[in-house]
């Protein structure tokens, strides 16, 4: 890992780069999302435009200091994650900041942001606000019991923390994939892939028509627009994440733009023939069939 | 004459907004005074546009195209806003989204007539919109609310609580009469 000028501003195009392909992914999503109900929908560039607008809507309101840095731990964590993160297999330019022990950081920063927004939208005093963090901590924490067992299972089966080793561990074809390698670890892991993506059924958190918007109701203008704009970073690089570990990860951009759509859409096929559960039921879904799943991936690897 | 306005007003208040002193927790004695606590007596001003004409045009645009929506619904003309986003008028390919609250939300529509109870509501929901924003009335709200004196239509050129920037010519017909009003 090296601390170069040029690095950094290689590092800073790739998040330029992750940034859009969130921004139109997220819109190729809601379009498809609204030829399902048979509407035409929005515009794929809608995102843009709705960001500029966040960052262009003036703010009068604070709620304390915490309040200020919700979003900016927020950010943090998706960002946090896209520099330990290697996007591009066999790339110097694109493995950003990995290192050998960056699938544990990575683990962590998954938690980090959602912590941060918890303590920043409490503070926002909005009761919808409180009902969404208790929420979506306690669902979190059981996506991160399948989730962990299947990263366990795979640190164990490679005999490393490192997502660059486990990718090279993955090349020469499709039968060296984890997914057909270790589909206990995948499944399980694609399971809890669905709640950490928050679309129906597990979407929760934000819950329309039952607590609207959830934790970010208080926010708006700039704040709002941060979270967004950690919205569609955070997409992209969990996607990222899950193909580096299961898919054989990428060799180059044109290869992990499809692959991260796929891995995208399959939270949000999933969420248009899927209704929301409730929370007691999502929780008991996740420490059922995926966690049977992840602890048998760690009983065949061993 | 100045006391007759003065109980004219107060008989429409609640004794919850009277002024009146509260006892802390820690044993302090603190002044509440309601009707200055949650409402605002300032008058809505026009927020200054950017400096540079071009970015403030770009602004507006995009304020133009991302519309997202506060509904306020009384009246016959609530029944109109859900079927805006179905698939038959489909208010999302112009950028209209319906936010449930109301610090996101850049556009406020009025759908009905205003009651007094109801207005107290209506104008805490406006404060709490962040600038620019705007307020879409149908026919029907207005007049009624000119009749209590506190909203009025641009037509007759009176005070405004909400700053009205648009107001629909027709009472209830169809949710496609709100898309040209957005």
């Amino acid at each position: 890992m090296e601390f170069t000028v040029s690095k950094i501003l290689w590092t800073l195009l790739g998040l330029f780069i992750v940034l859009n392909w969130g921004l139109i992914m997220g819109g190729t999503m809601r379009k498809i999302v609204a030829r399902v109900g048979k509407r035409y929908g929005i515009p794929i560039y809608q995102p843009y435009i709705d960001l500029v607008k966040n960052y262009s809507v003036r703010s009068q309101i604070t709620h304390g200091v915490m309040f200020y840095l919700g979003p900016v731990f927020r950010l943090s964590g998706g960002v946090g994650i896209f520099l330990f993160l290697p996007l591009i297999f066999g790339s110097d330019h694109w493995s950003n900041f990995s290192f050998s022990g960056d699938l544990i950081l990575i683990l962590y920063f998954q938690f980090f942001g959602m912590l941060g927004m918890a303590l920043g939208a409490g503070e926002g005093g909005h009761p919808y606000s409180a009902i969404g963090v208790s929420r979506g901590l306690s669902q979190f924490t059981t996506i991160e019991v399948p989730m962990t067992l299947a990263v366990i299972s795979l640190a164990v089966q490679y005999n490393t923390l490192s997502i660059s080793e486990i990718v090279a561990a993955q090349q020469g074809g499709l039968a060296n994939w984890t997914m057909v390698t270790n589909p206990f670890a995948t499944v399980a892991a694609m399971l809890s892939l669905l709640g950490a993506f928050g679309h129906s059924p597990f979407d929760l958190v934000k819950a329309p028509n039952e607590i609207p918007i959830g934790p970010p109701t208080e926010y708006h203008a700039t704040y709002l627009g941060v979270l967004r704009t950690n919205a569609a970073i955070l997409h992209v690089v969990e996607a990222a994440l899950f193909m580096n570990l299961f898919f054989g990860g990428a060799t180059n951009w044109f290869e992990l733009i499809l692959k991260t759509f796929l891995i995208y859409f399959w939270s949000v096929f999933v969420g248009v023939v899927f209704p929301r559960f409730r929370i007691e039921q999502s929780v008991q879904w996740f420490l059922k069939i995926p966690l049977i799943l992840g602890i048998i991936a760690i009983i065949v690897v061993l | 004459m100045k006391m007759k306005e003065t109980d004219n007003q107060n008989k429409f208040l609640h004794e919850d907004i009277e002024k009146r002193e509260v006892i802390a927790p820690d044993g302090s004695i603190i002044e509440i005074d309601p009707m200055q606590d949650y409402f605002c007596d300032a008058r809505p001003q026009v927020s200054e546009p950017y400096k540079i004409k071009v970015v403030e045009k770009f602004l507006n645009w995009a304020r133009s195209e991302s519309i997202w929506v506060l509904g306020f619904g009384t009246g016959c003309g609530s029944i109109e806003i859900p079927p805006l986003m179905t698939p038959r008028f489909d208010a999302f390919r112009y950028g209209v989204q319906m936010r449930p609250t109301p610090r996101q939300s850049n556009a406020f529509i009025i759908s009905g007539y205003l009651s007094v109870k109801t207005l107290k509501r209506v104008i805490r929901s406006y404060e709490q919109m962040q600038n620019p924003k705007y307020v879409l009335l149908w026919e029907v709200a207005p007049l009624t609310a000119e009749c209590i004196g506190t909203v009025t239509i641009p037509l007759t050129g009176s005070i405004c609580i909400c700053r009205s920037t648009c107001t629909l010519p027709v009472a209830c017909r169809a949710p496609k009469l709100y898309l040209p009003g957005l």
